[in-house]
């Protein structure tokens, strides 16, 4: 036994810092420079990536995302800071700065130009159009 | 990735320091018999203090399971004060194979983490004159069960290897009476890969733990975390320190804490880097870590 408590905390520290790489993550947003709509640009992701069943809709996770509801939400409980749109929580939460990543792990993170539309809504004054 | 690369230099110089500590130990072990220390006994009643790891290990050949719960940020009455925010939950098992040396391995809900940890304490505070204090030796790696699909580097390219990250610790603890315990430590987190805008994978920290006993089976615990090479990293993505304050109840083989604290990844690399609760807001959250322990001998 001693021998193994000897070897183990060498071994396990060994293994622990092989295998190092050092890449970074391919970019989450592509800029987007035209005119955003919160109606036929914003809902549709919304839609399809986060108000779904046991998500954010009704009766399950906050902020209801659902289409009727979605711009009060966002907007409403502080989601969306339109004077710096990088910080803005909603922002942060489809890019991973903040925890938890959204969507969370095991569903498809949103695309790039996904995330680029979202922040370019922000940007634009996070209007109800 | 150039293989010359695979090991760090920071991760090099750290076996040099602790391998010789654990050959140091062993050498002890194996000296001719001396008359026994007496060691300083419960420094903190838990291998977990909040957020951080302690210098504590499970009993030899003991098993402890535990339950981490963060629930969300507390901000108004509209999510329960976090109760119905998205939350995070750790559920592990530590054996302690010696009564130094323990494993463990645990699973966490966000990013689907699986962690591998050891932890060995490298000497003891002896209770009379001779070692004032406690060391010990911690390391992890956690590995995502995400889809690879999540881990696609710059270059268009997967690795497995990128899956993982990485964290030690060396931890120096001294129990000042029976009342209070203080705890400093060293940490240093990898991550094989992460966003552009950190521009960089290594992080060294510091953290403190404190323990104040106010009875026989209660104390008041405190962490804190801090980062110290972050200032060049974008303010808006600046890993915050962690503060946790909380209640602990422990009846031997259970412990409870209840706290507040600012981080919610629970694995120690995770609430370090990607921590951005700031203590100016008071982005504080509820959690909770409960153990219980079973003996096999």
């Amino acid at each position: 036994m001693k021998k193994f408590s000897f070897y183990l905390p060498v071994i396990l520290s060994t293994l622990l810092i092989v295998g190092c790489e050092k890449d970074y993550f391919s970019p989450k947003t592509v800029e987007v420079t035209g005119p955003v709509s919160f109606a036929t640009d914003i809902i549709p992701i919304l839609t399809e990536d986060c108000a779904i069943a046991s998500c954010h809709v009704s009766g399950a996770e906050s902020p209801n995302l659902a289409a009727a509801s979605a711009f009060d939400e966002l907007t409403g409980l502080g989601y969306v800071d339109a004077s710096n749109p990088a910080n803005s929580r909603v922002y942060k939460l489809i890019t991973g700065a903040s925890n938890p990543v959204m969507p969370p792990a095991g569903n498809p993170l949103l695309s790039p130009e996904e995330i680029g539309y979202i922040l370019a809504w922000i940007e634009q004054g996070a209007q109800n159009n | 990735m150039n293989s010359k690369k695979i090991f760090s230099a920071k991760s090099i110089a750290l076996v040099f320091v602790l391998v010789p500590a654990f050959l140091s130990a062993q050498e002890n072990s194996d000296a001719p018999a001396k008359p026994s220390k007496e060691f300083v006994k419960g420094t903190f009643e838990n291998g977990v203090a909040i957020n951080n790891q302690t210098v504590e290990n499970p009993l030899r050949k003991s098993l402890d399971f535990m339950i981490q719960h963060r629930f969300g940020v507390i901000k108004d009455e509209k999510d329960m004060f976090g109760l119905f925010a998205p939350s995070n939950i750790r559920m592990g098992l530590t054996y302690g194979i010696t009564k130094d040396l323990s494993v463990g391995i645990g699973a966490t809900k966000n990013r689907y983490l699986f962690d591998l940890q050891g932890k060995y304490i490298i000497f003891r505070q002896t209770k009379k004159k001779g070692t004032p204090v406690t060391a010990t030796y911690y390391v992890d790696v956690a590995k995502s069960a995400q889809e690879d699909d999540n881990f696609i580097n710059s270059e268009g390219e997967f690795k497995t290897a990128n899956k993982l990250s990485y964290f030690h610790e060396l931890m120096i603890a001294r129990k000042i009476n029976s009342k209070i315990s203080l705890q400093l430590a060293g940490t240093y987190s990898y991550f094989n890969i992460i966003d552009s805008v950190y521009g960089q994978h290594e992080f060294y920290g510091v953290s403190f733990v404190g323990k104040y006993k106010f009875s026989p089976q209660s104390s008041l615990l405190v962490d804190f975390d801090y980062l110290l090479n972050v200032s060049d990293i974008p303010e808006d993505t600046r890993p915050q320190p962690n503060l946790g304050i909380g209640y602990e109840v422990s009846t031997g083989s259970h412990q409870f804490q209840i706290f507040i604290c600012l981080a919610d990844g629970i694995i120690n690399q995770e609430n370090r880097v990607f921590n951005h609760n700031k203590l100016s807001e008071q982005d504080f959250l509820l959690g909770f870590n409960i153990t219980r322990e079973w003996g096999f001998k």
